[in-house]
């Protein structure tokens, strides 16, 4: 709360003292006006933007948990994949809108495949790392069990390797986020609707610098309660009760 | 029919020269109900045998048979302890280890049965009060204790114990050969105890294989009943005739190596 005061404190006098017009740095105060009255449209665009990224990033952790698991199980394979991952990861996922766009056309499924392509790569290099390092003993006391394969995976790999997904489900959430403004950015609404990235697009086009600003702080406060209620709720229940991770 | 039988179990991982990593030709039988002690020096395939025979690691040759039938993968029927504190699932409590196991191992069991039998082998080990524990709020005693409350929950036929009780001080390890023996004196169940410590050897097992750079040397009967005092003179001479075994086998090229 404190460090938000700080903020608006530094935005306000940073605008005051430089004198920059309304059209560079809005006022705080126009800036609220702006989001109220522009409520309706603003939760529409976030809810289509989050249901874009929800979708995306179910399929690209349900990807990356198969690709990280036939890594673990195949030698040939794990050296596939170390060098597909070191090809791609660096690759913004941005930088392959224009080819999907020429798979896939102009619409929702190019977003989709960006918000995928964008977050899957971080999702698997965090999940691999987390079933290799996971200790030995564990694994082979379910080995032991009888367990091995999926029912190995999913009984023991994947609990013991959870501050590692939690991890890769960060760091996959916030690509996702990024693919998805950035490709609306880019080239606009995907469909009939629009996301927030799309809400950015328009009033940055009419210059409505007010309603720009208003966009980011939707995107903002969307992290702050994706990071406060959900990740560090998620983290204090498992890895932090269980001191799987150093608190 | 014995309840394990070893024949010609060979596996090497390297070989040199001078010598290999591993164990060759390596034959021995074990009957129910009974404690067999492995004994070497440091490297000389002692876990590499229990490896083996738990179905951890594949033999180049020779065969492994359990009840007259060859083994070759990891099964609950051959249930391991192995080296090192961090066996317990650390997502499940004390108790919830257990059951799990049990519930994994026998999928048609039911929940309340589970929970009985979780707290029978708990209250066995003297841990009954700490069921609710995750094994980070455990010591390393009491992990230990664990670690048998759950392999024998499990019901394997074989327990196969990696120097189990090596982390810990010597009170606590006296302690545990007790818990052992105490355990052992209940079940009834066949333990092969890889070790290098002459001492706990010959108080818990009755037969004892000595190995010396991957070969079984000796297979000797221990003569002397329980329990085993150290100040019997026959536990001493016994002392004597295994620890000169393993004088034999020290590796001189490796010392003067240390001295040079």
């Amino acid at each position: 709360m404190a460090l938000i005061f700080a903020m608006a404190l530094l935005w306000e006098s940073a605008r005051i003292i430089g004198g920059y017009s309304e059209l560079l740095l809005p006022s705080i105060s126009v800036v609220a006006y702006s989001l109220l009255m522009e409520k309706a449209e603003l939760l529409k665009n976030a809810a289509y933007s989050l249901k874009l990224i929800g979708f995306g990033l179910a399929v690209a952790v349900v990807l990356a948990m198969l690709l990280a698991i036939l890594c673990m199980s195949s030698r040939a394979l794990q050296g596939l994949f170390t060098d597909v991952m070191a090809v791609m990861h660096p690759l913004p996922g941005i930088a392959i809108l224009p080819v999907a766009i020429l798979w896939f056309g102009i619409g929702v499924n190019s977003v989709v495949f960006v918000i995928v392509f964008s977050a899957v790569w971080p999702l698997l290099n965090h999940f691999y790392t987390g079933f290799r390092s996971i200790p030995k003993n564990q694994v082979e006391v379910g080995k032991n069990l009888g367990l091995s394969g999926a029912k190995l995976a999913f009984y023991v790999m994947l609990p013991a390797s959870l501050p590692h997904i939690l991890g890769g489900l960060r760091t996959g959430w916030a690509r996702a986020w990024q693919a998805s403004v950035a490709a609306e950015l880019v080239f606009g609404a995907a469909g009939g609707h629009g996301g927030l990235g799309w809400y950015l697009y328009k009033k940055r086009f009419m210059m409505e610098t007010p309603g720009v600003f208003a966009g980011m702080l939707v995107i903002i406060a969307i992290g702050l309660v994706v990071e406060y209620f959900i990740f560090a709720t998620l983290e204090n229940l498992t890895v932090k009760k269980l001191k799987q991770v150093i608190d | 029919m014995p309840l394990i039988r070893v024949e010609s179990l060979t596996k090497i991982y390297s070989s040199t020269k001078e010598g290999f990593a591993g164990i060759r030709e390596v034959s021995f039988e074990v009957n129910e109900g009974e404690v067999v002690g492995v004994i070497g020096r440091s490297g000389c395939g002692k876990t590499t045998l229990l490896r083996c025979i738990a179905g951890f690691e594949s033999s180049d040759s020779g065969k492994i048979l359990l009840d007259g039938k060859s083994v070759s993968r990891p099964g609950p029927d051959r249930f391991m302890i192995f080296q090192g504190l961090d066996q317990l699932f650390p997502w499940l409590s004390l108790r919830g280890n257990l059951i799990f196991a049990m519930k994994t191992v026998n999928k048609d069991a039911n929940m309340k049965e589970l929970q009985r039998k979780a707290e029978y082998y708990l209250e066995l080990v003297g841990l009954s009060e700490w069921g609710d524990c995750y094994p980070y709020q455990l010591s390393g005693g009491m992990k230990q204790r664990a670690f048998l409350a759950r392999a024998l929950s499990v019901n394997p036929r074989l327990l196969l114990l990696d120097e189990p009780f090596g982390s810990l001080d010597a009170l606590g390890r006296k302690a545990m050969q007790d818990l052992l023996l105490r355990l052992w004196g209940k079940t009834g169940t066949t333990i092969i105890l890889v070790t290098h410590d002459i001492d706990e050897c010959i108080r818990l097992s009755d037969r004892i294989l000595v190995f010396t750079k991957g070969t079984l040397k000796f297979n000797l009967i221990n003569p002397l009943p329980r329990p085993r005092m150290s100040e019997d003179p026959a536990y001493m001479d016994f002392y004597g005739k295994i620890s000169r075994i393993l004088e034999k086998d020290a590796n001189l090229k490796w010392a003067n190596a240390v001295l040079r």
